[in-house]
């Protein structure tokens, strides 16, 4: 896998989530663009190299999402989605030989599994945090099912975004040099 | 063993990672501010398009969101100025305060010459049991042992440190001040007797914001009397500057001719936002001395 390919799709869906996205949010539910690509180089790239992009994402996606405490304080919480993500990764590594990978709407279903994946362990944080409200009191109020229903909501509606965006993904597919993935590959699990 | 290595990596960055999610405070993380402004600059102008673009489409009609946005400008502008008068406002009577502190000062500083400078008090420092507060005056304004007052004849402390631009201040409840000579003086306005004819105490800091002395118990001290400074360690401005009243009397048993008075400051320093210091103009150091 080129790093130089997944910089720059990185950035793509980085100005994506944080331009675009906004724009097709409904109530507190949005689709996620990190999702879209963590889900579509782990289902291509080799297993530490696509747990290292997943991470990454995850770092991206945790910056990009702001804490705010009292007093009127902002703070970025750096590891629940980086986690998350490398837990979807890895999730979707152990599944990927099931995935006809050059298929949109495989891209699309295995998105959402990706995103609900990540969003159970993006919230087991979050509630693990909201058990000590001195050290975390930004999460004094936080509902965990309610959290995950919505986070889940999102996961779908990723599925709908990934329909775009992974026909983009495999149009372009080349510039990744993806190695080519089989069982018994020295580069496959 | 390249990707072994690499493997390894990513394992130790998802402990930091949980680490840091699990167990670093949220007011720890304002670090992570600059790193998601950084990661937030390349998405900026697209952001920027991107809320236009929903504006335009949320707000209806394109001449509706016209107006609709000249409303909010006139709106904006509207609240801009009344900020701005309230700020005025609140200039204003911080101004009326500060000139009439500095009368007050210059009303009870009889006729030893100083001049009133205004401190505002910026922080507070505990070291050990004192509680020592910050003053934004430096040493071109204040003196070394110069008297701070409040509302012109309130006694506060002393200043106990310059430096360029902040000077350090311990207040009279503080026992590092050491004791204070004061007499008592009745609360009763139109008494004409002289300042030695009260009687006299030696005042000591509790350290619970109080201070106690001993006097006759035949001097007529009684409850709410004042206590007016009148110590030779002291700074002149300082003289017949009043400690506090008396909160309390006590007999004591070991000396049954005695009794133990409890003097409680007008004013706590904690409260005040300023204080007034007395800066003599006899010349470069703060004369002391009592009786003169």
């Amino acid at each position: 896998m080129k790093w130089s390919a997944f910089a720059i799709f990185a950035l793509a869906a980085l100005m994506v989530e944080i331009g675009l996205l906004s724009l097709f949010q409904i109530g507190p539910v949005r689709p996620s663009a990190f999702a879209v690509l963590g889900l579509f180089i782990a289902v291509s790239a080799p297993r530490v190299a696509a747990l290292w992009a997943c991470f990454i994402l995850g770092v991206l996606a945790d910056l990009t999402s702001a804490l705010v405490y009292p007093p009127g304080e902002v703070a970025h919480l750096v590891g629940p989605h980086a986690l998350g993500y490398t837990f979807g990764g890895a999730m979707v590594l152990q599944l990927r030989g099931m995935v006809m990978r050059r298929r949109v709407t495989a891209i699309a279903v295995f998105s959402a599994l990706f995103a609900a994946a990540a969003a159970i362990v993006i919230v087991a944080i979050y509630t693990a945090r909201s058990w000590f409200p001195d050290m975390a009191p930004e999460l004094a109020d936080f509902r965990p099912a309610g959290e995950l229903l919505r986070r889940w909501a999102g996961a779908l509606y990723t599925a709908v975004l990934a329909l775009p965006f992974g026909y983009l993904l495999l149009r372009w597919q080349k510039v990744w040099s993806f190695q080519m993935l089989a069982p018994g590959n020295a580069n496959w699990r | 063993m390249k990707r072994f290595g690499s493997f390894q990596l990513l394992i130790l960055a998802c402990a930091a990672a949980l680490i840091l999610s699990l167990f670093v405070p949220t007011r720890a993380l304002r670090w992570t501010n600059g790193l998601a402004a950084m990661v937030r600059l390349p998405a900026a102008p697209l952001a920027a398009l991107a809320t236009r673009t929903r504006a335009a489409f949320a707000g209806g009609p394109a001449g509706l969101v016209e107006e609709e946005h000249d409303l909010e400008h006139y709106r904006s502008e509207m609240h801009h100025y009344l900020a701005l008068y309230n700020a005025e406002r609140l200039r204003a009577h911080a101004l009326q305060e500060r000139i009439e502190q500095l009368e007050r000062a210059r009303v009870e500083g009889g006729d030893v010459h100083f001049e009133p400078v205004i401190a505002p008090v910026i922080g507070r420092t505990a070291q050990g049991n004192s509680v020592i507060y910050e003053l934004r005056a430096g040493a071109s304004e204040v003196q070394k042992n110069a008297v701070a007052v409040y509302d012109g004849a309130h006694l506060i402390g002393r200043i106990a440190q310059t430096s360029a631009l902040t000077s350090l201040l311990i207040p009279i409840t503080d026992p590092a001040i050491g004791p204070m000579q004061a007499y008592v003086a009745p609360e009763r306005a139109g008494d004409d007797r002289r300042l030695s004819d009260f009687a006299l105490t030696l005042l000591t800091a509790r350290g619970d914001g109080l201070l106690e002395g001993e006097v006759e118990s035949q001097a007529g001290a009684a409850l709410r009397d004042y206590l007016l400074l009148d110590d030779p360690t002291w700074p002149k401005t300082g003289r017949a500057m009043i400690v506090g009243r008396i909160v309390r009397i006590e007999p004591i048993e070991e000396s049954p001719l005695r009794a133990r008075i409890i003097v409680q400051p007008t004013y706590d320093l904690a409260n005040l936002s300023s204080v007034t210091i007395k800066v003599e103009q006899a010349g470069s150091a703060v004369t002391l001395g009592g009786d003169e």
